[in-house]
């Protein structure tokens, strides 16, 4: 479903964030990419939204090469993927429900199916209270919630989470696992980015690892570490 | 989907009431001043045709000229194009402004008969460039026993009015484009501040259009606030200082400011203040597009 063949990504400063990545995910799987800060976690989840360009190598996802993506049909690969980032990229000024009924607007549905399926899905993470109340208004962990909501929505084929919980308490930390294991099990793909070794180790899911930009590991049952 | 657009371009107005009304604030301020020029400029276009429109050729008739033969001079020369005004004045009404100039000194109007001064026709054009033929064409008609026309001082005040007439019309498209600059500016400042917003829209999909339309609806909202009311303000202001200027131009008939006048005034400034301000919003919104 989504290959990454040789991929590197070099700065104009000189900085290497990919050297020559290779590997692929396959539908329904759950993946964790993990390393060290400054490892390219970040930089391959923007290479798949195509918020970045590679310097050299392929992103597929599906049948379709990312890079080359332009206009609709790079709204269309936006629209079928779920992308939680670190900062969460929240609208400040809409509240939770706006937030999510943005995701379904931009997909064309109309008022009648996002009346239904918003507060099915803030629900689904615990937030049918908290409807009306802007990002400033929540918690950190609601914050986290209300943007895996937002990713959820549209139901995209795979959804991408960028140190999901990186900016939040243990507990909550532990639900958005949770809540990722549920949205797996549901079919959908999904690809973790994160250094939260104590969740990778107790999950014992598919591990890749990178370190200066290589990958260095790729287990089926991986830990955060190879020791 | 026109009902989602409007509301959010409602939303965003609302949800950034501390920017939005920066905003209007700002374009209010630079319409009302290019208005207030506008008007004055128009003021200043009235009055220089008024000064214009008082320059004459005076044509004095020799004794053997009779009253009939003036008046049908007279009559040709009102079916001349661009001839607005002749006025006839016979010998008795000569000598009666004359009388009336110098009654303060008798001496002057000892001793002279009633019928020496000239009867005269004194013709006014619309345009200063039309008085030399006018005056030209009195040239070997016997009855004309001189021709005034003070060519010079009709050309110096000609140039004048040509001075005035393109500075009023460079200053004017000078404030025009400062204005138009401090509205693209103002808005490029609020769309910034939502830059962020722009971008989360496009990592979740949302086509260009979807993106600008309502930011595009708010420019043209701010523009037309603004605009109403500049032009609210104006229309207001104009009654209470228009009695000042007639007062200074005692001499110049200024037209009345009428209430479609003023309308048309306020209608004028919120058209433009819409295209500006949805122009300004698509200008800033397509700098922040970057899918």
């Amino acid at each position: 479903m989504i290959h990454f063949r040789e991929v590197s990504k070099r700065y104009p400063d000189g900085t290497v964030a990919l050297d020559k990545v290779t590997f692929s995910i396959s539908p329904g799987e759950f993946i964790f990419i993990v390393g060290p800060s400054g490892a390219g976690k970040t930089t391959l989840v923007r290479l798949l939204t195509r918020e970045e360009l590679p310097t050299e190598g392929s992103v597929q996802f599906e049948d379709r090469e990312v890079p080359s993506l332009r206009g609709r049909a790079l709204l269309h690969h936006r629209r079928e993927l779920g992308i939680v980032h670190q900062d969460y990229k929240l609208l400040p000024k809409k509240t939770a429900f706006e937030n999510v009924s943005l995701a379904l607007e931009v997909l064309g549905r109309s008022e009648e199916e996002i009346r239904e399926i918003v507060p099915h899905v803030l629900s689904l993470v615990g937030l049918e209270q908290r409807m009306d109340h802007f990002p400033r208004q929540l918690s950190g962990g609601e914050r986290q919630r209300l943007a895996f909501a937002r990713a959820l929505a549209p139901e995209p084929k795979a959804l991408v989470a960028d140190e999901p919980t990186g900016n939040v308490d243990p507990e909550s930390a532990w639900s958005a696992i949770k809540l990722l294991e549920k949205i797996n099990e549901m079919g959908t793909t999904v690809l973790v980015a994160t250094h939260a070794a104590e969740i990778v180790n107790k999950l014992g899911r598919r591990v890749v690892a990178l370190e200066d930009g290589r990958l260095v590991r790729d287990q089926k049952k991986g830990k955060y570490s190879a020791a | 989907m026109l009902r989602r657009i409007f509301r959010n371009a409602f939303l965003g107005i609302t949800r950034h009431s501390g920017l939005s009304l920066a905003t209007v604030l700002v374009i209010t301020l630079t319409f009302g001043a290019t208005s207030t020029f506008a008007l004055f400029a128009f003021g200043a276009e009235k009055i220089i045709d008024y000064y214009e429109s008082r320059a004459l050729v005076t044509a004095f008739f020799n004794d053997e000229a009779t009253e009939e033969q003036v008046l049908a001079l007279r009559d040709v020369l009102l079916k001349r194009p661009g001839v607005t005004e002749v006025t006839y004045t016979s010998k008795e009404q000569a000598f009666s402004i004359y009388s009336e100039q110098f009654k303060d000194k008798p001496e002057l109007l000892e001793n002279i008969p009633t019928n020496i001064l000239p009867a005269s026709l004194d013709v006014r054009t619309d345009s200063l460039d039309d008085l030399p033929a006018v005056a030209e064409s009195f040239e070997g008609n016997e009855l004309v026993e001189e021709v005034a026309f003070y060519q010079d001082v009709v050309e110096r005040f000609r140039s004048l009015v040509s001075v005035a007439r393109t500075s009023l019309l460079v200053l004017m498209g000078i404030f025009f484009f400062i204005s138009v600059v401090v509205v693209l500016i103002t808005i490029g400042l609020i769309i910034h501040s939502m830059e962020e917003e722009i971008d989360i829209m496009s990592l979740l999909g949302a086509t260009k259009s979807y993106i600008r339309i309502p930011f595009i609806i708010q420019g043209a909202v701010y523009g037309l606030v603004a605009a109403i009311i500049s032009g609210g303000l104006l229309t207001l202001a104009i009654p209470l200082l228009f009695p000042h200027v007639r007062t200074f131009f005692s001499n110049v008939p200024l037209p009345d400011p009428s209430i479609l006048f003023q309308l048309q005034l306020v209608g004028l400034e919120a058209v433009a203040g819409i295209i500006i301000g949805a122009i300004g919003s698509w200008i800033a919104v397509n700098r922040y597009l970057r899918v």
